[in-house]
């Protein structure tokens, strides 16, 4: 009667066991797919800060592209763009092209021959034009273009550099 | 037999295998529809970097086949997609949704600044029918036809024509060879035209009909000329008609290609930029004149041009908004007469 008892506990507690086996086997088991799924969400999210990224290069390349052919500060009969005219670019201000562009850039324009910032009244003799305040982290594309001197009608050679903050959060 | 244990194991095997396989399901469904998602918006984001191209270089270029289907409608600045809408700020976009794309920058001309836009269209036949004075109507097709796009170098064509003697028309030039070949032809010809019979055949073939006409004709896109430059434009809508002043070309093709939305977006976009550049031009010249000791030959007719700009300065704030028709004739005089000074400079060497 004892033996028969005994082998029943033996039993039950083997059943114990095994249940506890599977418990742990669908613990894992859904471990698993919750790393699975945290690892794809992560993935994705990196995906996403990654496109938001080129979005950001995008607008900065579009950005120095239209400052290069924009008709404000383009010399009127060249038509293919990155002939700059000095006298548009003293004449126009940071406020004129966020009218056109809207916030959240600067640019600045440097002549290799001169190096001291333009003004109303140090105009023709400068070359250097800086449009809205740099602050703060910004992607930033540079280029090469040609400077029209209206007055003189030569051609200098400068940069052209434009930059477009990097939204936080 | 089976005993109680096992049947346990099974009971559990089966809820944990619903539930796993659940939760796959789910996330693989969710996954596949963000793979979609992303996937339209890369296509948005080329048809984006596409417009900008086209706005920067000059240079037109297709956008082809099923990807345009994604484009569900166009609310000036926004192109609504399925996705999201894509802002397309700061490009002034004439965009006209439809199967394959033909992307053109058109440019309004006023030789010291040009206001370029984008125009973005499907195969599109736009068929005139010019009513009563020619002398009057004729130019106005010349004029309105330059606000539309040139497609000789894009697969999807814009077409035009003029039209209608009877169920008699004649259609199928592009831009360049309508203006330069068959226009001048068509101003020296003594046309007798009337009003579309077929209307209904125009309609079914996707033509939009823009009729010109002195009085106000039963029809569904009306220009209706006051002088050579300004005048009404009547579409027909529930009501009866809207009415529209147009102060230039580019007013009667955003209308036409857009509606009232494209008309107020296109007008909103024109007049801060040519606020702009006429504060540059004025501030320019000041600059020249001051600073770099202009000649007196053209000093006195930079002040002229100066005051021209002053002119159009003041008008702007009166004609931005719903304009009267004596500011409108006015606005338009001095928009001619900036561009004949500065002709009138260039020709000097003066500008």
């Amino acid at each position: 009667m004892i033996e028969v008892m005994s082998m029943k506990t033996r039993k039950g507690g083997k059943g114990q066991v095994h249940l506890m086996e599977y418990v742990l086997l669908s613990f894992f088991v859904m471990l698993i797919i919750v790393l699975i799924t945290l690892f794809l969400t992560g993935w994705q999210m990196s995906t996403i800060g990654s496109e938001q990224r080129k979005v950001t290069y995008a607008k900065a390349e579009f950005l120095l592209r239209a400052f290069t052919n924009s008709p404000y500060i383009n010399k009127n009969t060249y038509k293919e763009g990155s002939m700059l005219e000095d006298s548009k670019l003293s004449s126009i201000t940071c406020d004129d092209l966020e009218k056109l562009y809207g916030t959240g850039w600067y640019a600045e324009v440097e002549s290799l021959e001169f190096k001291d910032e333009c003004t109303i009244d140090n105009y023709p003799l400068c070359g250097k034009w800086s449009y809205c305040k740099k602050e703060g982290e910004a992607t930033t594309f540079e280029i090469p273009v040609n400077i029209y001197r209206k007055t003189t009608g030569e051609i200098d050679i400068g940069f052209l550099k434009v930059g477009l903050y990097i939204k936080q959060g | 037999m089976i005993s109680v244990f096992d049947v346990f194991k099974i009971i559990l095997g089966v809820i944990i295998s619903v539930f796993i396989l659940f939760v796959l399901l789910r996330f693989a469904t969710s996954y596949m529809e963000i793979g979609e998602s992303g996937r339209q918006a890369s296509i948005m984001v080329n048809l984006k970097k596409s417009i900008e191209d086209v706005y920067t270089t000059g240079i037109s270029s297709d956008f082809e086949g099923k990807d345009a289907d994604l484009i569900l409608g166009y609310s000036p600045p926004y192109i609504e997609t399925p996705v999201a809408s894509v802002d397309m700020d700061p490009v002034p976009l004439f965009l006209v949704p439809g199967k394959g794309l033909s992307i053109y920058r058109n440019e309004y001309d006023l030789g010291w600044w040009k206001f370029y836009y984008i125009e973005a269209m499907p195969e599109t036949s736009i068929l005139f029918v010019p009513l009563g004075a020619q002398e009057k109507t004729l130019p106005l097709i010349g004029n309105i036809t330059r606000f539309l796009p040139s497609t000789e170098n894009t697969k999807a064509k814009t077409k035009f024509g003029i039209g209608c003697n009877g169920t008699e028309f004649w259609f199928g030039w592009e831009r360049y060879k309508f203006t330069e070949a068959i226009m001048p032809r068509l101003l020296t010809a003594d046309l007798e035209l009337n009003l579309c019979e077929n209307v209904n055949y125009f309609r079914d073939k996707g033509f939009r009909l823009v009729t010109l006409s002195e009085d106000l004709k039963e029809a569904d896109f009306v220009v209706k000329p006051l002088d050579e430059d300004i005048g009404y434009v009547y579409i027909r809508n529930e009501e009866g008609y809207a009415e529209f002043m147009y102060k230039n070309g580019l007013d009667i093709a955003a209308l036409l290609l857009g509606g009232k939305g494209l008309y107020d977006y296109t007008n909103e976009k024109f007049f801060s930029g040519l606020e702009v550049a006429v504060d540059v031009s004025i501030k320019e010249s000041g600059i020249l004149m001051t600073n770099a000791g202009i000649n007196q030959r053209c000093g006195t007719k930079v002040a002229e041009f100066v005051g021209i700009l002053n002119a159009i300065k003041e008008l702007i704030p009166k004609i931005k908004g719903p304009a009267n028709e004596d500011d409108a004739r006015e606005f338009a005089l001095y928009i001619k007469s900036s561009s004949m000074k500065y002709r009138e400079l260039d020709s000097m060497g003066c500008a």
